[in-house]
């Protein structure tokens, strides 16, 4: 190129001149200062590079030589990964739904929509296997990380023989950064004192702006930058994560293309929404009032009905039958019941299409910078089904479902108006859920049924996908990772940081980008399903499934006696029967047998065994933490934001506090130990002087206990000042 | 219960305590409460401790 540089005369086209500068700054002299290179992807980070310049005794006599700077390969895309919280296959106006998804339906205008792509019906599992395009057992995610057991296939360690595609990114060039939900660190190394190596540092992302938890307040969120706790609600009325999130991810792809604007990036923007809470602002929940008076029953039908006029489901696709033993039919509800329903209804509607909205923003910005042709966009609707943890009536307070309790219509209508203000922490009825599922039955936890496990998504990157349509191909998130890495040119690696990996589990499915691939046959043949015991494979059009052990909604139902043969199998035939419509298994015991030894084989490989059917219990079985065996622990200073993972755990238990402090004048006011918070917890305090001991059952009730008098300032008691000595015992069910 | 300087000053009725899980937003804090209040009657956060803490003792119980 330099020659081309050299030739140009003062009048050559300024276009041309910039041009050939770019190419000439790319193939800069080895061993100067702005030489960059690909790394040798199969061993990273790659051993240092050979010194090649010549070292004499002084440096008037020597060769400087600078190792390359690492650059991605050329032509590697931008990428924006996309994950969306708790969305129902048929939520998104994209794929049927009457929840207007303005962004999600643009992008799908330029790319690809996909109508059987698989997740795995719980969050942290899914998000596991997002970003290592391994199965989420294989990375330790059984289950969601609150739940861990010490099984490879359940503790939620990753461990470091299957790097993350933050890692492999990075250590090949890309500016990595991650916003939103994490949920796939182990909840109990949450704290500040670490260790970091599952953070989403650790785990190879630069930058980080979100949440460790499974979920968040949005209008007062567990928020880190990077190690630290930030509050940036605090004196911000108004605030709410949603926003805020996206703008902080704007902000921060914006610097990167100011500073280094040849340097791909790779951001993976997760929100907490449509997860509980449902926090949308009120000006959206404006929008979506009156809209859902046809009750679930029929919106179900009209999302069906929009679904194969969009063609995201077959023309002889059935709508799976209302589990009428399960929920009751819209027509049956009392005139209070469908008042607050619709009103939970509007408020997740409001939720969904604001988070929308906001990640269109985020897609803008990239837009604006003239970016947008070359960013592969991968949205995905949905880590898993449809939520069912509201409730069959809902919840002004999600902590309920957590705790085994449920909260009647009438003392629900109280919440009535707050609903999705910071005075509620809410979760719509099953009923919606279902429909939201449409055409599928069950919800997220299932994942024998499609509607805990298939999700809409979008992939867009203008300069590769020339067509617009739709993929029929059965795939599953474990392919995103292999996906994004034939996109990027990048092998996956053989060794990080001198670990040997194992290999990655997923299927590359960029051969769907093609036109011409539109009707190929999928790439992947086989994947099994399991959550809480309950299980599911497919194999090839087939899938045999596990009915469910509970009702999703039931986290404390008795567990089955025999978790591996009580059991009770169907049989589905995808290639005729798109939803699960009709069991089979009667007819085709054979094919069934075969079905079931082969998830024994598949559950063997991806560390899947043990099999529990245990849903909450599992919540407070032990587990290590900076606190685990211990039964007392002090503190001699303020310290705030202690995730509750790492913290004493008073659930399920007596407990008590000592408090040693010194009294100021008049008597001091202010919290001395707390726990939890509006929608569940305790806390030990001075209210003008006097103590308090206060236990919130849910914002449903809050027992109290408080001293008479104020104490008093120590030295006014004795001739030696000694700390007062406060004293709460907490014991259920007693004084 | 609560006890000043080893007296009773006050004793009420704890039905349960809850047993699986509080919010994944809520922390422990000692001396201020972030987040949101347990009882928004009595005080709005971070409610920081006026006094001087020497030291506060959790001690935990028997499950159940």
């Amino acid at each position: 190129m330099r020659p081309l540089v050299a030739a140009l005369s003062a009048s050559a086209l300024t276009a041309l001149v910039l041009a050939a500068t770019a190419g000439a700054a790319q193939e800069a002299p080895a061993g100067s200062p702005a030489a960059t290179n690909p790394i040798e992807p199969l061993r990273i980070p790659n051993p240092p590079a050979p010194f090649q310049g010549v070292i004499n005794l002084d440096a008037a006599s020597s060769t400087p030589y600078w190792a390359p700077q690492v650059s991605a390969p050329a032509g590697a895309p931008n990428i924006l990964m996309v994950i969306i919280d708790d969305e129902g296959f048929g939520a998104p106006s994209t794929f049927g739904g009457v929840i207007p998804t303005p962004e999600l339906d643009r992008l799908a205008s330029d790319g690809l929509r996909y109508t059987q792509f698989h997740t795995t019906s719980l969050c942290s599992p899914t998000r596991a296997a997002l970003i290592t395009g391994r199965n989420h057992h294989s990375v330790g995610f059984g289950v969601i990380g609150e739940a861990a057991t010490g099984y490879p296939g359940y503790d939620s360690i990753i461990t470091n023989d299957k790097a993350t595609i933050g890692q492999i990114l990075t250590a090949n060039g890309y500016a990595t950064s991650w916003f939103g939900k994490n949920h796939n660190t182990p909840a109990f190394v949450t704290s500040e004192a670490g260790p970091f190596d599952q953070w989403p540092s650790g785990m190879g992302f630069e930058y980080f702006y979100g949440f460790n938890s499974g979920e968040t307040n949005q209008w007062q969120p567990e928020l880190y930058r990077n190690h630290t706790r930030i509050y940036p609600y605090l004196d911000n009325p108004g605030y709410n994560l949603i926003t805020d999130m996206a703008d902080d991810a704007i902000d921060h792809i914006e610097r990167l293309n100011a500073l280094a604007p040849d340097k791909p990036f790779f951001v993976y923007y997760a929100p907490g929404a449509t997860h509980a809470p449902h926090h949308p602002t009120p000006e959206w929940i404006e929008k979506f009032k009156g809209k859902f008076g046809m009750g679930w029953n029929a919106l179900r039908d009209q999302i069906f009905a929009n679904q194969k006029r969009l063609g995201v489901v077959p023309e002889n696709a059935q709508l799976t039958p209302w589990p009428d033993d399960l929920l009751k039919q819209w027509d049956a509800l009392t005139a209070d019941e469908k008042k607050l329903f619709e009103r939970q209804m509007e408020v997740y509607a409001a939720y969904l299409a604001y988070t929308d909205h906001e990640v269109g923003r985020v897609i803008q910005s990239i837009r604006d910078m003239g970016k947008y042709d070359d960013t592969l966009i991968v949205y995905i609707s949905g880590d898993n089904g449809g939520s069912a943890e509201g409730s069959p009536e809902g919840t002004p307070n999600e902590m309920t479902f957590f705790n085994g309790v449920e909260v009647p219509v009438a003392d629900q209508m109280r919440y009535l108006d707050s609903w999705g203000s910071d005075r509620t922490y809410p979760h719509m009825a099953v009923g919606w859920t279902w429909a939201l599922n449409t055409p599928y039955k069950w919800t997220k936890q299932v994942p024998s049924y499609l509607g805990g496990i298939r999700n809409g998504m979008v992939i867009s990157w203008p300069a590769r996908i020339t067509d617009a349509g739709i993929r029929n191909q059965f795939h599953h998130v474990v392919d995103i990772v292999p996906t994004l890495l034939e996109a990027t040119g990048i092998a996956a690696p053989q060794t990080v940081n001198g670990i040997d990996q194992k290999p990655i589990e997923g299927v590359s499915l960029a051969y769907t980008f093609d036109a011409a691939n539109a009707d190929a046959p999928s790439a992947r043949h086989t994947q099994y399903f399991e959550m809480f015991g309950q299980r599911a494979i497919y194999h090839d059009g087939w899938m045999a499934s596990t009915l469910p052990f509970r009702a999703p909604w039931d986290g404390t139902a008795p567990e089955p006696k025999d978790v591996v043969n009580d059991a009770q199998w169907e049989l589905y035939d995808l290639t005729k029967d798109w939803t699960q419509n009709t069991n089979v298994a009667a007819e085709n015991p054979e094919k069934l047998k075969a079905l079931q030894d082969l998830f024994w084989i598949e559950a063997a490989k991806y560390q899947v065994l043990p099999l529990d059917a245990s849903a909450l219990t599992r919540f407070i079985a032990p587990r290590p933490s900076i606190v685990a065996g211990r039964t007392e622990s002090t503190y001699t200073r303020p310290i705030t934001g202690i995730p509750l993972g790492t913290a004493p755990s008073t659930l399920n238990k007596s407990f008590s506090i000592k408090a040693e402090i010194d009294v100021p004048e008049g008597g001091g006011e202010g919290m001395l130990m707390t726990q939890g918070g509006r929608f569940g917890g305790w806390g030990l305090y001075l209210l003008e002087g006097k103590p308090v001991f206060v236990y919130d059952l849910l914002d449903l009730a809050r027992p109290r206990v408080s001293a008479p008098q104020a104490l008093a300032k120590a030295s006014t008691r004795s001739s030696s000042p000694s700390p007062t000595m406060v004293r709460a015992w907490a014991r259920a069910g007693s004084a | 219960m609560i006890t000043v300087d080893g007296s009773e000053v006050a004793r009420a009725n704890l039905p349960h305590t809850l047993p699986f899980a509080l919010e994944a937003s809520e922390t422990f804090d000692i001396g201020s409460d972030t987040g949101t209040g347990v009882d928004d009657a009595d005080y709005a956060s971070p409610f920081p401790f006026t006094g001087a803490i020497e030291k506060l003792t959790l001690q935990l119980g028997t499950n159940g």
